[in-house]
């Protein structure tokens, strides 16, 4: 027995979504089958809406629903620093700390040779030109502490340093509530290189 | 179901579902072998900084029934110094690509591992009286990698009629694997693909590449014209082998434009 038609669809189309099988896609839409209508008519519109509505910020690059951002236009930020990560959810996780005040920069990607991913594919070069025609005084690399993040970072700041302006990069080393007996060699060797003193 | 243990290098990763990551490993033991990191992509986990390519380790895989899983990793040598600098970056991560391009899954060949690590070995060591040139590590790689292949370029003999190379400037065409000799140039104006001019000079550099003691490289030292027509010559004859051209190479040519010969003195 197959199922109804618009069923199928339904099924066909939550399985193009990331991670999604035909099993869990099956399961969801019949879920969504049994789920009150307004429920259902709330996610489709959500859906709409922020596909209607979201688009990239023209400064920084982050997702935003007005140009420019939130953060980017935000008095209260600190205009002198800004923070370089690969992706709009990198930009999330730096927030959620609340310890940084400054602007950021969102790379959509980070340099990786093998996979033919250059520094022209990524927003380097927007990058630079918000640097020559701002008051900023540092930028903080934020890609991740991989190959390609910090391929990036190092391309970045071979760049950015001849501006005179100040280069960081987020410190490698222990998770914080970690055991050390756990930790790979790569990360302690690290942590031991970028050791301070007490 | 089963664990085993293969002493590899990791070549590249990819990115798997949520947190997981597969990696491509060239073991000494087993050739190629791609095997899943189970949470690799998450910071805590401890095969995140175990399993970021050009790292030299002891693998313990466990054999599924799709890809092999792996348990556990005891890192011999990480290559930070390879990682931590973006000229040595490009011209490790041009190695791994054309390894990875060149040979297939589970054919053991444990003299191309050898060349792997010793050519990353010498990479990596770029301080002190001992360092080897950076394109002079690749280009010998490049050479043996293709001769370990079945594909060593033909520098002796005219691949037309077998005589004695003796002009001062050769041809070497792809399509052939090899260099011709001005009169059977003449006979085949009609090649299929284009050739690359090579100088003698260079020739017997890229003879030394092919064949030389790998421990005395250092000793070579290899003038830019001729680094020029090495490159030139093998990257021809790689991409005549490959369906299409290695992708990290215009990463490398671009570093190399815009960072001064891609140097490797500062990260």
């Amino acid at each position: 027995m197959r199922y109804a038609e618009p069923l199928v669809r339904l099924i066909s189309e939550l399985r193009k979504l990331p991670g999604i099988g035909p099993k869990t896609a099956q399961r969801l839409a019949i879920f969504l089958l049994g789920a009150p209508e307004e429920d259902v008519r709330s996610l489709a519109d959500a859906i709409i809406e922020a596909k209607e509505r979201i688009t990239y910020c023209s400064i920084c690059g982050n997702l935003t629903d007005m140009d420019p951002c939130g953060i980017c236009s935000d008095p209260e930020r600190d205009r002198s620093v800004i923070c370089v990560v690969e992706e709009p959810k990198d930009v999330l996780a730096m927030e959620r700390t609340h310890e940084f005040k400054g602007l950021y920069h969102v790379l959509n990607g980070a340099i990786s040779p093998m996979d033919g991913v250059g520094p022209e594919d990524i927003r380097i070069k927007e990058l630079i030109a918000r640097l020559k025609d701002g008051p900023v005084r540092e930028v903080v690399l934020a890609t991740d502490p991989n190959v390609e993040g910090e391929a990036t970072a190092m391309y970045i700041s071979r760049l950015v340093k001849p501006l005179g302006i100040r280069v960081s990069r987020l410190a490698h080393g222990l998770p914080v509530g970690g055991d050390l007996e756990y930790a790979d060699e790569v990360t302690l060797a690290k942590a031991l290189e970028g050791r301070y003193e007490l | 179901m089963s664990l085993y243990r293969a002493e590899g290098i990791v070549l590249r990763t990819r990115a798997l579902g949520e947190a997981d990551r597969i990696a491509t490993i060239y073991t000494r033991e087993a050739g190629k072998v791609r095997a899943v990191a189970r949470g690799a992509r998450r910071p805590r986990c401890r095969l995140s900084g175990s399993t970021e390519p050009f790292t030299h380790a002891e693998f313990l895989l466990f054999r599924g029934t799709g890809l092999d899983n792996i348990s556990q990793v005891e890192i011999r040598e990480s290559f930070q110094a390879i990682r931590g600098n973006l000229g040595l970056m490009a011209r490790a991560s041009y190695m791994a690509e054309l390894l990875d391009r060149t040979t297939e899954e589970g054919e053991p060949a444990p003299e191309i591992f050898q060349l792997l690590l010793k050519c990353l070995r010498m990479l990596a060591q770029q301080d002190g009286p001992g360092a080897v040139d950076p394109d002079t590590v690749l280009y010998a790689y490049e050479a043996r990698l293709l001769r370990y292949l079945g594909y060593a370029p033909m520098l002796d003999r005219c691949m037309g009629c077998g005589g004695p190379m003796g002009a001062r400037r050769l041809v070497f065409y792809p399509s052939l694997g090899g260099v011709l000799c001005e009169g059977c140039r003449g006979n085949r104006e009609q090649l299929d693909t284009a050739g690359v001019e090579i100088s003698r000079r260079s020739v017997e550099f890229l003879r030394w590449l092919l064949s030389g003691d790998l421990e005395r490289l250092g000793y070579l030292r290899i003038p830019p014209s001729s680094k020029n027509e090495i490159r030139e010559v093998l990257h021809a004859h790689e991409d005549f082998r490959l369906d299409s051209p290695l992708k990290s190479r215009g990463f490398l040519d671009r570093i190399t434009e815009e960072f001064d010969g891609g140097d490797v003195k500062d990260g």
